[in-house]
């Protein structure tokens, strides 16, 4: 008698199920609980890899491991910097051993959904930015319950008694969220990220019709309609980077993606964007710097009015400068980087950048930051690649790549690192519940291609096969 | 289609907007205020309108005889740093089950046993509500100056000279269980020429107001308690660290809750008040004349607490 084999791909339609689960689950944030999210990750990709290992190649793990390494090792590097003991606010040891864990099995849970043949990944868009959108409206009525319409612009220059004391920034640049379990005040520049991030799902708009879908196109509209709301409703000064860089963002991916014919100028809009922030990254750090050498680009730079506000005298080129001066001249290129809020370092209290391009330097140092860039570099190029050969839908294509797009971009430009306002607890970009989804969605953009043709063969029969059935 | 989308649209700001009530914008103020070198300016003054019982336009609706307290049957306290009041201490320890883990002197840098006093019966502690506005002060453990000065003291003003007649404030909640009231505070006298004119002594009549809610509005209940000798301009010089000598420059002042006559269930609003009886030399006795000077006189209060309440 031969014993029957268990396949556990039969039950591959649960875990898919269950992945979205966890992903509205993430949706909700959870006050940064990481250990929760790492241990929920941590058994997805347990259990996916149960119901896909078959599927899985040789070839396809060696192509993902040239994204998953240098995330690793930054995420490594990161769990290992001095920052999480050394930091006022630090998010603890056990927070920083989950650093590594939570990165590395997100990767890998998106990576093995990219195998289950079933999985709809329309549904995991609908059920993220789902989930995004009632946090969004909890917050939304929460702020509005506490404050009124446009109070960033009325309350400017307003504080409140808090235990005592006087609030360490006006009432104008807080807001309420539900943190966790509870409700909490936080900056306004972190409370905005989510319904920005909510606004990249405008993209869905462009290719979806109405007359074709109702139901998902009203959705879709009415998650554009409610970030877009709370974005005007708490308009100020401090998210007007934020709320630009959402319109640039998704107004060159929708150029990108929906003009097909003539490119090039696109392109070379892009990449001269990217040869313009590059020249600022390095003039930036070389004006940062004290050696004797760069003293004739420092003068050039202090003596040119326009140059000198974007180099010295800018609220964030200020705490940019530390970062980039600490960088080298404390010799803690490896992330050893103690200038945050040190009792020992450079700053007495060095807030962090509002951007996760510099943070990363303070919080994984100049190795971890740059492993985390090649890593992306990797990431962006597969998202390209499946752009142009999966044989997806191309609004599901679309939302992935405004989703991730959109979450680097803004987050590059207004992060908020301390989000709570009567707390110092210090959360890097690893452990925002967004960023972490962006590392799922590009690892399941390593989806073999085989499967993919497959999957459109299988498409194609089954159209054949309604055909039939209609005639 | 389009109209319907549009009405949708429309109800879901107007329900948004009918939220905005601007529940957390009651206690903002703009720049920072009674912390100002002008003593005058610094006196805390707001009354909350529904329970300024000084006012006609009010919403106390019935007021109870005024409690004179006995010192010895609501065991009083006034002093429990001084040698000379030891009664005072008999008082706290029977109103006060952890009396023997709690510290006074400390509040902001913890024992190396057992609590500090302040921090461990905050309000603040025992309930979120009371963490807001510029009221938050006297509920937030902080019991001494410390260096803080204004940031941390509410300076209150005398209701028979003046016109700063002290403060009265609604909480948002109630209090459903409470066993005793305390206070932390010491006295100040200043003129409007010179805020260095010496120590003196202080007699003072306290007058608190507990504004419970009824039904249409609240239930005035003004309990009084004569004060002697309360060291007034006294330096907090044996209080900075390390600890040299005992705090007689503060009154901790506390009684016990009666349930026959003063329970203060559906607690809702408290106001504080006081008489100045008498500002005199304490080795003369001579009462202190300004001359043709304004005098000002007030009470520096740190701390308000029901340790151990419960609120919903």
């Amino acid at each position: 008698m031969t014993k029957k084999k268990f396949d556990f791909s039969t039950y591959a339609t649960v875990v898919a199920f269950l992945c979205l689960e966890v992903f509205a689950f993430l949706g909700f944030s959870l006050g940064h609980n990481y250990i929760l999210y790492g241990s929920l990750l941590t058994a997805l990709a347990i259990l996916l890899f149960i119901v896909t290992f078959r599927q899985i190649k040789k070839d396809g793990i060696a192509t993902y491991a040239f994204f998953l390494f240098p995330i690793f090792v930054f995420a490594l590097l990161s769990a290992l910097s001095p920052f999480i003991k050394d930091s006022d606010g630090t998010i603890g040891f056990a927070n920083a051993t989950f650093i590594p864990i939570t990165l590395l099995f997100t990767g890998l849970s998106g990576f093995f959904v990219g195998h289950i043949k079933g999985f709809d990944i329309q549904k995991l868009f609908l059920v993220i930015y789902g989930a995004l959108g009632l946090f969004v409206l909890i917050n939304f009525i929460i702020t509005m319950v506490y404050y009124v319409p446009f109070y960033p612009l009325i309350y400017s220059n307003s504080y409140i008694f808090f235990e005592g004391k006087p609030s360490p920034v006006p009432v104008g640049q807080t807001a309420y969220m539900l943190y966790g379990f509870e409700i909490m005040e936080v900056s306004l520049t972190y409370w905005s990220l989510y319904p920005l991030i909510l606004c990249t799902s405008v993209i869905a708009l462009f290719y979806i019709k109405y007359k074709d879908n109702k139901k998902v196109f009203l959705t879709y509209l009415a998650f554009v309609i409610l970030g877009a709301l709370s974005l005007i409703f708490t308009i100020s000064k401090y998210t007007l980077f934020g709320d630009l860089m959402l319109i640039l963002s998704m107004g060159l991916l929708i150029l990108f993606l929906k003009v097909k014919k003539s490119r090039k100028p696109i392109k070379i809009g892009l990449i001269v964007l990217l040869i313009l922030a590059f020249i600022f990254t390095i003039i930036a750090f070389l004006n940062a710097q004290t050696w004797s050498w760069v003293s004739g680009i420092k003068n050039a730079i202090a003596n040119n009015s326009l140059f000198n506000r974007i180099f010295n005298t800018n609220y964030y080129i200020r705490k940019i400068n530390v970062i980039l001066w600490e960088l080298f001249n404390t010799g803690k290129i490896f992330g050893s980087f103690v200038g945050l809020i040190s009792s020992t370092g450079y700053g007495a209290y060095q807030e962090p950048s509002g951007s996760w391009i510099f943070d990363n330097l303070l919080t994984s140092g100049l190795f971890g930051a740059l492993f985390f860039i090649f890593a992306l570099y990797i990431g962006i190029k597969q998202m390209i690649k499946y752009y142009q050969k999966s044989g997806e839908k191309d609004v599901n294509k679309a939302l992935l790549f405004a989703y991730v797009i959109g979450t680097l971009a803004i987050t590059a430009v207004a992060y908020s690192s301390k989000p709570l306002i009567y707390a110092n607890n210090l959360y890097p970009i690893y452990m925002f519940t967004p960023f972490i989804i962006t590392m799922f969605l590009i690892s399941y953009t390593f989806k073999p291609l085989e499967s993919q043709k497959e999957e459109n063969n299988e498409q194609a029969e089954v159209n054949e096969n309604e055909k039939e059935i209609a005639i | 289609m389009k109209k319907k989308s549009l009405f949708k649209i429309l109800v879901f700001t107007s329900a948004v907007l009918l939220t905005a009530c601007g529940y957390g914008l009651k206690e903002v103020y703009t720049g920072i205020p009674y912390n100002s070198t002008n003593f005058e300016a610094n006196y805390y003054n707001v009354w909350d309108k529904a329970i300024n019982h000084n006012s006609g336009d009010n919403n106390i609706t019935e007021t109870k005889k005024e409690i004179e307290l006995d010192y010895e049957k609501d065991s009083v306290f006034t002093r429990l740093e001084n040698e000379d009041y030891e009664n005072d201490y008999k008082h706290f320890q029977a109103v006060e089950p952890s009396w023997d883990n709690y510290h006074y002197t400390y509040d902001k840098e913890a024992p190396e046993e057992g609590l500090a006093y302040g921090p461990a019966v905050a309000l603040k502690n025992i309930d979120n509500s009371f963490k807001y506005g510029v009221k938050s002060k006297l509920f937030d453990g902080q019991m001494f100056c410390n260096g803080d000065y204004q940031q941390s003291r509410t300076q209150v003003g005398p209701s028979n000279i003046g016109k700063y007649n002290g403060f009265g404030i609604q909480f948002s909640k109630e209090c459903t269980d409470s066993s005793y009231f305390m206070c932390n505070f010491k006295c100040s006298v200043v003129t409007d020429k010179s805020q260095d004119i010496g120590k003196f002594n202080t007699d003072l009549k306290i007058k608190l107001g507990f504004y419970l809610k009824n039904s249409e509005g609240y239930t005035y209940i003004p309990v009084t308690y004569v004060i002697e000798k309360v060291p007034t301009n006294s330096g907090d010089d044996h209080f900075m660290p390390p600890f040299s000598g005992r705090l007689t420059s503060y009154v901790c002042f506390g009684f016990k809750l009666n349930d026959t006559y003063l329970n203060l269930s559906r607690l809702a609003g408290f106001s504080f008040e006081y008489e100045l009886i008498d500002v005199y030399k304490p080795d003369t006795h001579k009462t202190f004349d300004p001359g043709e000077d304004t005098m000002f006189h007030s009470i520096m209060l740190y701390e308000v607490s029901l340790p151990h309440s419960t609120w919903h």
